[in-house]
């Protein structure tokens, strides 16, 4: 088993269950962990994919770079639910029309 | 409002305005962006259809712009907010209608992606953060099958550019699995049939001026570049099967979501699920590109084009008109429209027009657009096509009639309609005169189109 087979295996196995665990758990938590399973497995199928090919490491490396800056990113965004939570619990305007929002 | 929306504005003008020059004089270029400081692969192309979209792209800046400055002209400190977000939506889209490369493509797609989702929490309702994060879950799972994509591809052939792709790729099972895989990504992120479900609530529960922003524009991103891939690449890798597949999903759009759209009862769900209704019209350009004569394809592509920039027009119409509606009543719902038309005839006009052209009467864009699709299955011989054209005209027709009947209803009237400023009816009237006037001069268009784009498609 060559080290290029194994990291195909090992990256389909975590991105199979980091989606099995975002199609089947509902909690948030839990959800994110799935996604960022998911992630790990993505990177490790690049890893890979540039074990034969003729590829420029230099490519490899901005791809690597924007995956994390991409990971970063969506953690602050969800880290936005628990700001807008709070918001939401403090002002009562649950299903409320935006009356006075608007011209 | 001087620093975050007009100076920006008029700087995207100048740009578009070199652009076009530059286009116009030398033809379809190609720039690699960091070269010269050793980074490889980002890079951006610009041809006819890029600069179309261009072109539209900056035309909603500016009305949604404007709009989107009137409509909250009292509340700074959702100004404050929104602003930031809006430029990084177009500066994603200006990405992808001209990116080079499949980097520069993720990259301007997450750039979306990301803007967008803080654009739909803004929305005070309680359903709006919902929605935001059932768009980022929809956006971040399909964004995952297309990198997937771009790393088989990048794995298999050692290279992200397109232009080096267009030549060197060929018909392997690993690049079928690569092309399926990013197929599958675009098609969850531009809400077709059964993964549109996320669409219709994003849309329907923001502002209204910014949900016309997304529809008009953040929905053809996705389909835009899943266009494109198979434009370049369709007929060396594409398979009939999930050609017609796409179109099937498609059909089903139509009749699916104008269904639901005419079994809504508040205004704005009703228009964000005629969104699922004609983006449905989009993919049936997929089987009438592969393996079909050159004039059909050229139809097909001509159609598609016209379909996606009226929808564009006529959505944002749309939306700002029922912004303005909803905002007069205070209500939301369908039920309560009646009598409208006796305070706010403007709005419901421009609601009109662009119904016009969503339904698909001469002379709007919507009608050249679909009379062009109904050549080109006539042509091809898929005549399978024909029926859900005219069912999808019919059930448009439908619900966009529904809102008129509402409206003209003259009853006993105990409700206190709100006075909106006039300004904020300017919009609306522009982009549906916009997009019915479309029919009549589609030529231009057209014609900017086919700059840079070779006939190669299709088999003789």
């Amino acid at each position: 088993m060559t080290l290029q087979t194994l990291l195909f295996l090992f990256s389909t196995m975590l991105l199979l269950l980091g989606i099995l665990g975002f199609a089947l758990k509902r909690d948030f938590l839990r959800r994110i962990i799935a996604f960022n399973i998911m992630s790990s497995g993505v990177l490790l199928l690049l890893a890979a994919f540039t074990q034969t090919a003729e590829t420029e490491p230099l490519l490899t490396g901005v791809f690597v770079i924007l995956f994390i800056v991409t990971t970063v990113l969506t953690a602050l965004t969800l880290q936005m639910r628990n700001q807008l939570i709070s918001r939401f619990h403090q002002s009562d305007t649950d299903g409320k029309i935006d009356s006075e929002i608007g011209p | 409002m001087l620093y975050v929306l007009w100076l920006p504005l008029m700087f995207q003008a100048a740009l578009v305005v070199l652009i076009g020059r530059q286009l116009l004089a030398k033809g379809s270029f190609e720039w690699a962006l960091f070269d010269a400081v050793g980074i490889p692969g980002l890079s951006i192309r610009l041809d006819g259809l890029a600069f179309l979209f261009i072109l539209l792209s900056s035309l909603m800046a500016i009305l949604a712009g404007f709009q989107i400055s009137n409509f909250f002209a009292k509340q700074s400190s959702i100004q404050k907010r929104i602003w930031w977000r809006f430029w990084i939506v177009l500066l994603g889209l200006s990405l992808v209608w001209t990116a080079g490369d499949l980097i520069t493509l993720y990259i301007a797609m997450e750039l979306v992606a990301f803007g967008v989702v803080g654009l739909i929490a803004l929305g005070d309702q309680a359903e709006s953060y919902r929605s935001a994060l059932r768009y980022l879950k929809a956006v971040l799972l399909g964004t995952l099958s297309f990198l997937i994509g771009i790393l088989l591809i990048y794995g298999i052939y050692g290279t992200v550019s397109l232009e080096a792709l267009q030549q060197n790729i060929e018909s392997t099972v690993l690049t079928g699995l690569a092309f399926a895989l990013m197929t599958v990504g675009l098609v969850y992120r531009a809400a077709l049939f059964p993964l549109h479900s996320w669409l219709p609530p994003a849309h329907g529960s923001s502002h209204a001026p910014l949900s016309a922003l997304l529809s008009a524009l953040v929905t053809k991103a996705s389909f835009y570049t899943l266009a494109r891939l198979w434009l370049d690449w369709g007929d060396l890798i594409g398979s009939h099967l999930l050609a017609q597949l796409l179109g099937v999903l498609g059909a089903l759009a139509i009749l699916w979501g104008g269904w639901m759209a005419c079994r809504q009862s508040e205004l704005k769900m009703l228009v964000a699920y005629s969104s699922v209704n004609q983006v449905g019209y989009f993919f049936l350009l997929f089987p009438l590109i592969i393996g079909v004569s050159n004039e059909v394809a050229l139809l097909a592509k001509q159609g598609v084009m016209l379909q996606v920039v009226s929808h564009a027009l006529a959505k944002a119409a749309l939306f700002m008109a029922a912004g303005n509606l909803v905002a007069a009543l205070g209500s939301k719902y369908i039920a309560d429209l009646s009598g409208i038309s006796r305070s706010m005839p403007l709005s419901l006009l421009s609601f009109g027009l662009a119904g016009v052209s969503i339904m698909g009467l001469p002379p709007s864009g919507g009608f050249l657009a679909k009379w062009y699709l109904l050549q080109a299955s006539l042509l091809s011989g898929q005549w399978w096509w024909i029926p859900v054209l005219i069912i999808g005209g019919l059930l448009s027709a439908t619900y966009i009639f529904r809102i008129f009947s509402r409206s003209f209803l003259e009853e006993a009237n105990t409700k206190s309609i709100k006075i909106i400023p006039k300004v904020l009816e300017i919009a609306p009237m522009i982009l549906a005169l916009l997009a019915v006037g479309l029919g009549l001069f589609a030529n231009a268009p057209l014609a900017l189109m086919m700059i840079g784009l070779e006939v190669t498609n299709g088999v003789e």
